[in-house]
């Protein structure tokens, strides 16, 4: 259980713009971070420098209290998981979970019968001890998750860092391995940092959430903080799924225009603003509503659970989630309706948030 | 446009001892878009590159309206593919790229570039017709593939993992995208996924594939609340449905985790005892703290909490067994908790120890007794 | 099986009659005495003629220098494919994980220069090797001879290597990193083990080119570091070619890159077994 700073952290590799560029945060002893961003956002450069993979051309880490400048990836203690696993094709099970028990680093701190129990206590948990003799290449993709896993919980790690981990597995594993992480790291205690584009991963497993875009931190707080009150356009367009709709208006006078009709926003600047409403909070009707904009629906999704119905009003696109099995046909005619207290309002050039959603 | 239809269809690879696609067989209507989903190795991509003419039938019949096409080569079958990685030429503009398929055929230049036009006007990329495919974003670059395949105007369309390279953040509207464009000019279209979501939100028809067979086909909503099998049960949702295996006592099914629920009346009789089979249920159709009359009630604890902004995915535990539930709004539970789970009879589903669907949805319920977990 | 698998057989079976006759013609000449070479052509032993262990006394008991260039040969052979690979290793892992740039050239120049060193005839650079040596007096000698193929077969085992170091995931030395082991012992247990089917491969074409090489020999030794071509050409220039001893040293020739063959197969298949690295 150890804390982890990074502060003013830039990365290039020689392009126009770098990596990452000044990103500072800090993981309390034993807190969940995660790295949400699209791909090319900087998550893995932060993780790499993190573990000492590279070198960063400016800013510092500290674990623990202590600097990890100059100290190698070996010397580091940290723990990570790849996204390709990257288990040892070449070793068993078994010996991939020994092998960081084994290194020269630790040579003579545990005995041979302790590594055999530590080895199978993280089977134990990670349920995979009926595979210890098989090698990777005989493994699933859960499997091999899970081996890779406990390689790196095997030698209780300072740090965990976790690259998109569970991005390839399919929805069942994937909601199964997530739950069993949370679980996991939750009884561990270890400080863990991972990265990811899934914003459900971010949400469901985050105590700080850091969303990256362009190698830039737009926001760093909890899970709660960066879906309900997010600093900028970029942050409310990646947290929440169906995105948000982004719609453009006119603010005068304590009401904001939009999509031909007006919307009571007491405090609304003047001039054009972005509008953001998620498609959960916009009212749907197959029939004219008050203060509703009518429109055409395009085309109507399911989710399975709830359906997504695409609306075009005067040329824009409006996303509106309906309760399953009520979507509508396209061409047919719909209304839709922004509720004042679910809206949020952007400056159109900098995306800078100017209103948060009045929480109730 | 065109009608497609597979007949017992088989498909075995040299060297290999079992066949990859097991005498499948199915219809396609004119214009349909349908989505074949499953897990790798299930012989999605080997149907589709028969169908494409790509690979050899080994056994059965593929026509299009109508005619055999088993023997017809890939250039003569008017089916155009985009390929999972793209395939476009780095050094050619994009116009180039799109214009390829017609100068091939050797089409005249201003037909050539009407059709380019059109399709990238239909596609939104004009504003990218001169520049090359290596400047652009992923989401672009499958939108001119998709582009170049459809310039051709082809009797059947095909796209093979057409979302494994976009970005999370990208993939819903490319799937809302790709729905739209197929909506705007109608071509029969198949696609192949892994991804269960890409198969929902974009299909008139799911073909759900897994070890060779086909597990169902049906429209989404059917295949989300009507799943033919344990394993399409499994597969489809986010998360999927919970799956508790159970074993039939006298008229009632016994639950691990200790709750028990009334066989439906169809059924009874019909499962041997002894036989193992699975009750399903849907994580959003699960309340919490609440009494089903005549379905199933399930006493656990908090094993795990997970919120996702306006809905929270809750994580229960009786016994060994795990239940998802989805919850609408916020529910900062501590684990351990003790939950009380109901279902309504109506949204249990049962599937016998072969995997496949025993009741019909609604069990029309008896009494059920509970039993503490 | 079917009549189909029997004809598929007798195909082979005739086809690996074939394959084989020059090495049963080798084997049998071998064995002959100078008559029955001259007399027509003789195929079966102790029907057509007798044999006769005439050639292998001579080689193995004659006092010649057989046993001495069979020597150089394994060891000019041996030594010299163990340098190319080690050092074309370490080149090649360098040209495959680091990123260099000399003024304007980068990985893949840097990759082509090597490779090209083998554009050019060996005609061409045995030459100017050849003044070299004088001047480094090491003209026939061993240390000569095995820098002479190192050099050779380097470019071919960078230039190899560097795929094979390629196709294994960066992340798994970063997980090697991670889990405490130091550069060295990266390499060692991770690298090394997974690139063996490579190296297999490049010590086998190594081995080769130097054990058939006639012509560095030819220019590059005139006695003490002669090896096995060079001295099967000197059966040769007789008045008449002793086919006899030409026959008994080609077979003992065969067997050393063929037990090299054998045991380095068995590290060239286990990618098979590998795989699933990403």
């Amino acid at each position: 259980m150890e804390a982890l700073t990074i502060t003013g952290v830039t990365k290039g590799f020689g392009g126009p713009r770098p990596a990452l560029s000044d990103l500072s945060f800090t993981l309390a002893a034993g807190q969940f971070g995660v790295l949400l961003g699209p791909s090319g956002a900087g998550k893995s450069t932060a993780l790499n420098v993190v573990a000492g993979l590279l070198t960063p051309d400016a800013g510092e880490v500290t674990l623990g209290g202590s600097s990890l400048h100059d100290v190698p990836p070996e010397r580091r203690d940290i723990a990570m998981v790849f996204e390709n696993y990257a288990l040892y094709p070449h070793y068993s099970v078994r010996k991939n979970l020994e092998f960081p028990l084994k290194a020269p680093v630790r040579r003579g701190k545990l005995t041979k019968a302790q590594i055999a129990e530590r080895v199978r206590q993280v089977a134990d948990t990670l349920r995979i001890g009926h595979l210890l003799d098989r090698l990777p290449s005989q493994l699933s993709g859960g499997q091999r998750q899970r081996v890779s896993l406990g390689r790196a919980l095997v030698r209780r790690p300072r740090l965990l860092l976790l690259d998109e981990p569970i991005t390839h597995l399919d929805a069942k594993l994937r909601h199964e391995m997530r739950t069993e992480l949370k679980r996991i790291q939750r009884e561990l205690g270890v400080t863990t940092l991972y990265a990811t584009p899934d914003q459900g991963d971010a949400l469901a497993l985050a105590d700080v959430v850091v969303v990256l875009d362009s190698g830039r931190a737009h926001q760093i707080g909890s899970a709660q903080d960066v879906y309900e009150r997010p600093a900028d356009v970029t942050v409310a367009r990646f947290l929440g799924d169906p995105r948000m709709n982004l719609l453009q208006g006119t603010g005068s006078a304590g009401s904001v225009s939009v999509l031909g009709t007006t919307v009571e926003l007491p405090g609304a600047p003047d001039g054009p603003v972005l509008l953001g409403v998620r498609p959960n909070h916009v009212r749907f009707s197959a029939e004219p509503v008050d203060g509703g904009a009518a429109g055409r629906v395009l085309l109507a999704q399911t989710l399975g659970y709830v359906d997504v119905v695409y609306v075009d009003v005067a040329g824009t696109t409006v996303r509106a989630i309906v309760p399953a099995g009520t979507g509508a046909h396209p061409g047919t005619p719909a209304w839709v309706r922004v509720p004042a207290r679910h809206v949020y309002l952007f400056e159109p050039d900098t995306g800078q948030a100017l209103r948060q959603m009045e929480v109730a | 446009m065109a009608r497609v239809s597979l007949r017992d269809v088989t498909k075995r690879y040299g060297g290999s001892k079992a066949d990859a696609v097991k005498g499948i067989s199915f219809d396609i209507a004119d214009g349909e878009l349908l989505v074949i989903l499953g897990p790798s190795g299930c012989g999605k991509t080997s149907t589709l590159r028969m169908i494409a003419g790509l690979e050899g039938i080994t056994s059965g019949t593929i026509s299009f309206d109508g005619r055999a096409v088993n023997a017809v080569p890939p250039a003569r079958r008017n089916v155009a593919m985009a390929f999972e990685n793209y395939g476009l030429y780095e050094h050619w503009t994009v116009f180039d790229n799109i214009a390829y398929p017609l100068r091939l055929r050797g089409r005249p230049a201003d037909e050539i570039r009407r059709k380019v036009r059109g399709v990238a006007e239909q596609l939104q990329i004009t504003d990218v017709l001169r520049m090359r495919p290596g400047d652009l974003s992923g989401g672009m670059r499958q939108r001119i593939g998709l582009a170049r395949a459809l310039v051709r105007d082809p009797s059947v369309f095909l796209l093979d993992e057409p979302m494994s390279h976009v970005d999370a953040d990208l993939r819903n509207e490319l799937r809302a995208e790709i729905k739209r464009i197929h909506l705007e000019v109608g071509s029969t279209m198949i696609i192949v996924t892994h991804d269960q979501l890409d198969a929902l939100t974009m299909a008139d028809r799911i073909l759900v594939m897994n070890e060779g067979r086909i597990e169902q086909l049906d429209t989404p909503a059917a295949v989300h609340e009507r799943p033919a099998t344990a394993f399409v049960a499994g597969f489809i949702g986010e998360p999927p449905m919970n799956l508790i295996p159970a074993a039939p006592a006298g008229g009632a099914l016994i639950l691990d985790g200790g709750a028990q629920i009334a066989l439906p009346p169809g059924l009874r009789g019909t499962v041997p005892a002894g036989d193992l089979v699975q009750v399903g249920f849907r994580p959003h159709l699960v309340q919490l703290d609440a009494n089903a009359e005549d379905g199933l009630v399930l006493d656990a604890t908090v094993y795990m909490v997970e919120p996702l902004g306006d809905r929270t995915l809750l994580t229960a535990r009786a016994g060994d067994v795990l239940v998802k539930v989805d919850l609408p709004g916020s529910h900062p539970y501590p684990a351990d908790r003790p939950v009380r789970l109901a279902v309504r009879a109506a949204d249990l589903h049962v599937f016998g120890a072969d995997g496949q669907r025993l009741a019909p949805g609604s069990p029309a319920g008896s009494a059920t007794g509970t039993v503490a977990a | 099986m079917g009549a189909k698998g029997w004809g598929r057989r007798s195909v082979l079976f005739l086809w690996m009659l074939f394959a084989l006759f020059p090495v049963y013609w080798t084997l049998i000449t071998a064995f002959k005495q100078q008559v029955d070479i001259y007399d027509g052509p003789k195929f079966l032993p102790f029907v057509d003629f007798t044999p006769t262990p005439q050639a292998w006394t001579t080689l193995f008991g004659g006092g010649g220098d057989f046993l001495g260039k069979f020597w150089n040969s394994i060891l000019f052979s041996g030594v010299s494919s163990l340098l190319a690979v080690v050092l074309g290793g370490f080149a090649a892992y360098g040209l495959a994980r680091y990123r260099y740039k000399y003024g304007p050239y980068r990985n893949d120049d840097l990759s082509f220069l090597i490779v090209s060193q083998r554009i050019m005839p060996p005609i061409v650079s045995v030459l100017a090797l050849y003044v070299v040596f004088v001047n480094l007096r090491l003209l026939d000698t061993a240390a000569g001879m095995i820098l002479a193929y190192t050099a050779m077969n380097l470019p071919l085992t960078v230039y190899l290597l560097r795929t094979f170091f390629e196709a294994i995931p960066v992340e798994v030395e970063h997980a090697a990193a991670l889990d405490g082991y130091p550069r060295s012992q990266r390499l060692l247990r991770i690298v090394f083990p997974l690139a063996a089917p490579g190296l297999a491969a490049a010590f086998l074409l190594s081995f080769f080119f130097a054990w058939n090489d006639f012509l560095f020999a030819l220019m590059l030794t005139f006695n003490n570091a002669q090896t096995l071509p060079l001295y099967i050409t000197s059966l040769n220039a007789q008045s008449q070619p002793l086919w006899w001893l030409i026959s008994a040293v080609g077979l003992v020739a065969l067997i050393p890159p063929a037990i090299v063959t054998v045991v380095l197969d068995r590290f060239m298949s286990r990618q098979v077994l590998i795989g699933g690295m990403r």
